[in-house]
């Protein structure tokens, strides 16, 4: 069964060409949200963000406050609302957001996009250059970033 | 076994490709789960240019050597009795069928890149993808297979003394398995209508419900005054006067919320099928997006009437 032999190692051959993009971007990657919840209720208005991007405090806060959402109404559930505070808590990680802290009462809420970080590596995207470009909100992260979604944002 | 090909360059380069497009398409199948999207990516694409450069080529040899295509006829008597060429007859249907399958699993991949509402239909075009190649080993192996050594031939050898007729018999059934699984795989491809209104119906029934009891005097939902609600504009947030702000004036279209450019799925059912089938959803975001755009909570027979309405489009 010669064809057949050859057949497998041409595909074993083409596989390994296929993995090679991912050995070489594993290493910017930004673990996308992988809870099917927080992918549903967080993904409706922006792309579900990725837990790492706040502290704990942090994501309590925004969780905590669902009802004035950045100006929105994202409110949920009691239940909904503690499994997915309970899955962003215990996925933070070291992307972090030094710079955000929790806010407490009265102040408002914490923005990655204002981490230091975060500000750094977007600083020339203006207010004024997001419109000329059509882009509505730099969380719009899917709009320049194409594999946001799947934790890549290196790609540009 | 006897090659079907005598070796040269095509023979070789067919080898490659279907080295190729078997590589490619296993992995492009094992990694559909989001995780390995650059991998599904990188390999989808791979996948699809390979099924052009088949058919680019199949042009090219111009009816000739083992590059070529040949049109499916239909079966004749002779091919029947099974005494004829089956080959000649069920390859050709074979070859049209998996290329087919693959250039719409494929191609629909291709547009979910670059259109996301087209992912439902990739998916379901994809599934058909193991049973089409599970036909195709089926039939390849009933058509091309001759034992020669050991338990094989030992079997081959009893088979053959049962005549002639039971290996026609054991090559038809063959035939017929990939044929069947064949056409599970294209009838898994198409959508299933039932399966999808049922959800809506249920749906519709207990927003008829609620409006009843609310006001008996509702007996039926209107489209059109679901239309009137959509497309109204309304004072309460410029920054989103309508619910056509966010979902575009016609419902079939993707759309793009306001404030973050997060694309949208259509609304309406016939370039949506998911919509109104799940009355929790509905209730979340009317419970947000009418306040947000009138300023209120909007009535148990709005809501019939705008489901209605997503239903009628
Ligand atoms: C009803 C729509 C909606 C839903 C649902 C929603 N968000 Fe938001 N979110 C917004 C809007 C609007 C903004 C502000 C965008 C802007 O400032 O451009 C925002 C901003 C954010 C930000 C701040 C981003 C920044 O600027 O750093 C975080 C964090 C966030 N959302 C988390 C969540 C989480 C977690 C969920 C799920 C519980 C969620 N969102 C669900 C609409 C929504
Ligand atoms: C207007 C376009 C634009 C938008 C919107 C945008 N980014 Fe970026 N982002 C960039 C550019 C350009 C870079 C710099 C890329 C580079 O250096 O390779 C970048 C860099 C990054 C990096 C660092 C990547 C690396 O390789 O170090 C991260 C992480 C990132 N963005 C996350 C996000 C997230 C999360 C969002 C949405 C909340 C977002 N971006 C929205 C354009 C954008
Ligand atoms: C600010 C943007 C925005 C506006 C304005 C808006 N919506 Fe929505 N709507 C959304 C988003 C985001 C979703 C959830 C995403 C999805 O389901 O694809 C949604 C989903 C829905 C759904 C869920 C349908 C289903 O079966 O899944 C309904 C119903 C709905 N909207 C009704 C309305 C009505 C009624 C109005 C006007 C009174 C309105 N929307 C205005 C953003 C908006």
């Amino acid at each position: 069964m010669k064809l057949l032999r050859e057949t497998v190692m041409l595909g074993a051959l083409s596989a390994t060409l296929a993995g090679a993009p991912l050995v070489a971007q594993g290493e910017e990657r930004i673990m996308p949200v992988t809870d099917p919840l927080t992918l549903k209720e967080c993904g409706e208005c922006h792309m579900a963000f990725p837990p790492s991007l706040l502290s704990a405090s942090s994501w309590r806060s925004v969780m905590a406050n669902l009802d004035d959402h950045y100006g929105d109404n994202a409110s949920l559930p009691e239940k909904e609302t503690a499994a997915i505070t309970a899955y962003l808590v215990a996925n933070t990680g070291r992307w972090g957001s030094p710079g955000v802290s929790g806010s407490s009462a009265g102040q408002p809420l914490p923005r990655f996009t204002e981490s230091q970080r975060f500000a750094h590596e977007h600083r020339r995207f203006t207010p004024d250059r997001l419109a000329r470009e059509g882009i509505k909100s730099i969380v719009d992260c899917v709009a320049c970033h194409r594999g946001a979604e799947q934790g890549y944002y290196d790609d540009d | 076994m006897k090659r079907p090909f005598s070796g040269n360059w095509k023979v070789a380069l067919w080898r490659l490709w279907h080295g190729g497009i078997v590589g490619s398409g296993v992995v492009a199948y094992l990694t559909a789960d989001e995780d390995f999207f650059f991998m599904h990516q990188f390999s989808g694409y791979l996948f699809s240019g390979l099924v052009a450069a088949r058919l680019v080529a199949a042009v090219l040899a111009r009816g000739k050597g083992p590059l070529a295509l040949r049109r499916p006829a239909k079966p004749d008597a002779e091919a029947l009795s099974g005494r004829g060429p089956l080959i000649r007859l069920v390859m050709p249907w074979m070859a049209a069928i998996m290329l087919l399958g693959f250039a719409l699993a494929g191609y629909s991949g291709i547009a979910a890149d670059w259109f996301k509402p087209m992912e439902g239909l990739h998916e379901s075009l994809a599934e058909a993808a193991p049973w089409l190649v599970a036909g195709h080993l089926a039939l390849v192996l009933g058509l091309l297979w001759r034992p020669r050594k050991g338990l094989g031939a030992l079997l081959g050898a009893g088979l053959s003394r049962l005549g002639r007729s039971a290996s026609v018999l054991g090559r038809r059934m063959g035939v017929a398995l990939g044929a069947v699984a064949l056409a599970s795989g294209l009838g898994l491809a198409l959508p299933d209508p039932a399966a999808a209104g049922s959800a809506q119906d249920a749906v519709m029934a207990d927003l008829l419900a609620r409006a009843q009891a609310a006001d008996p005097a509702v007996t039926a939902f209107d489209p059109a005054r679901g239309e009137a609600l959509y497309l109204s504009r309304n004072t309460v947030d410029a920054t989103k006067p309508s619910c056509s702000s966010c979902h575009t004036p016609d419902p079939r279209n993707q759309g793009e919320h306001v404030k973050t450019g997060r694309a949208i799925d259509p609304m309406a059912v016939s370039a949506n099928p998911d919509r109104v089938s799940d009355l929790g959803q509905l209730d979340k975001r009317f419970s947000r997006d009418c306040p947000a755009v009138l300023g209120r909570d909007c009535t148990a027979t709005e809501q019939g009437d705008f489901a209605a309405f997503l239903l009628s489009r």
